[in-house]
């Protein structure tokens, strides 16, 4: 078997959130347990960290976009990718551990649910810069890739 | 060109959709790999599709001033009492069974002599033999074998139309056949 090096150090496929940690890069050498590339190829939903996002940082410039979604206060709603999956996380911020392809997918769909009584206000942006730009005022929109260039993280505010 | 499916569904941001409608957003042929690949999005109807899309590029250059859209409807959907992803990304092979005849090889023992020099006690050079063992492979015979041959031409002329019959069928196996159709 034949070994592809990118570079010469500092590589880390690990941290990559469920698809197997550290053990990533020897499932996808070996292929025997877990193997999520195809997954990954299948799905074209990329698995994220933090150590990827700084080793493979020119795949995240040129293709990879990084979105990350949150809630004014969770108590009053919460915040999900719609499409091209369903990420929800009841509480917290949603996107961290995900990358979408523009290759595959012109836009994703967000999704903001209040909870009873509260109510949907809008969606507004924390960065880019200026925070608290208006996106939208429907609680479900699309954002589209052309429409942010590197990590990109917009606010629910509920009310 | 698009499908509609007659069948109600459950969803997380569009509530109960009676007759969602499915459309191809993307298409890309991997000429490479052999796979026709859809990217597909589900709406409420088609007026609810319409507004999800654009006429000119400027409408979506600038986000603070594009008009809202509600996106397409949640991929986690409920139907029957099941909850499942609605399939997003659809590859279709792009192949052709084709029988082709491979050699067969399997393992085997080959004694070799081997001719080598060395010195006698006189250091002059001395030709000697040994003979070695190994494990070779050693072809055996023939076979044949039904492969996949990758045919781009199977799309044909009309790659949209193509790709909505093989979406069709793709949906009828969710949904079940009689209730995909076209629109």
């Amino acid at each position: 078997m034949s070994v592809v090096a990118f570079v010469s150090s500092n590589i880390t496929f690990g941290n990559q959130g469920t698809f197997g940690g550290t053990g990533q890069l020897s499932n996808l050498w070996m292929g025997t347990t877990n193997v999520s590339l195809q997954t990954i190829y299948t799905a074209r939903i990329y698995p994220r960290g933090p150590a990827l996002g700084a080793n493979l940082s020119t795949f995240r410039s040129s293709k990879w976009r990084v979105i990350r979604l949150n809630s004014n206060d969770y108590a009053k709603g919460n915040v999900s990718f719609t499409y091209p999956i369903t990420i929800s996380s009841a509480g917290n911020p949603v996107g961290d551990n995900y990358t979408f392809s523009n290759l595959d997918y012109a836009y994703v769909t967000i999704t903001a649910t209040p909870t009873y009584p509260y109510t949907f206000q809008r969606w507004e942006t924390l960065t880019p810069l200026p925070a608290g730009t208006n996106i939208s005022s429907t609680a479900s929109t699309n954002l589209y890739f052309t429409d942010w260039t590197g990590y990109y993280t917009v606010k629910a505010i509920f009310a | 060109m698009a499908i509609q499916i007659n069948q109600e569904i459950e969803t997380i941001n569009k509530g109960i959709v009676t007759n969602p409608y499915l459309r191809i957003e993307a298409y890309r042929i991997d000429k490479i790999l052999g796979y026709f690949l859809v990217t597909t999005a589900m709406f409420r109807d088609k007026a609810d599709a319409d507004t999800n899309k654009f006429v000119y590029h400027e409408d979506y250059a600038q986000p603070i001033d594009r008009a809202p859209q509600t996106g397409p409807i949640a991929t986690l959907i409920t139907y029957n009492d099941s909850s499942f992803e609605y399939p997003v990304v659809i590859e279709f092979p792009l192949v052709v069974p084709e029988v082709v005849t491979e050699d067969i090889y399997e393992d085997q023992e080959v004694t070799k002599t081997i001719t080598y020099n060395d010195f006698d006690e006189n250091g002059d050079i001395v030709e000697k033999t040994r003979v070695e063992t190994t494990i070779e492979k050693v072809k055996t015979g023939t076979h044949e074998v039904t492969k996949s041959k990758i045919d781009i031409t199977l799309i044909g002329a009309d790659p949209y139309g193509w790709a909505y019959s093989k979406l069709k069928t793709h949906y009828e196996g969710i949904f079940g056949a009689g209730n995909v159709i076209d629109c």
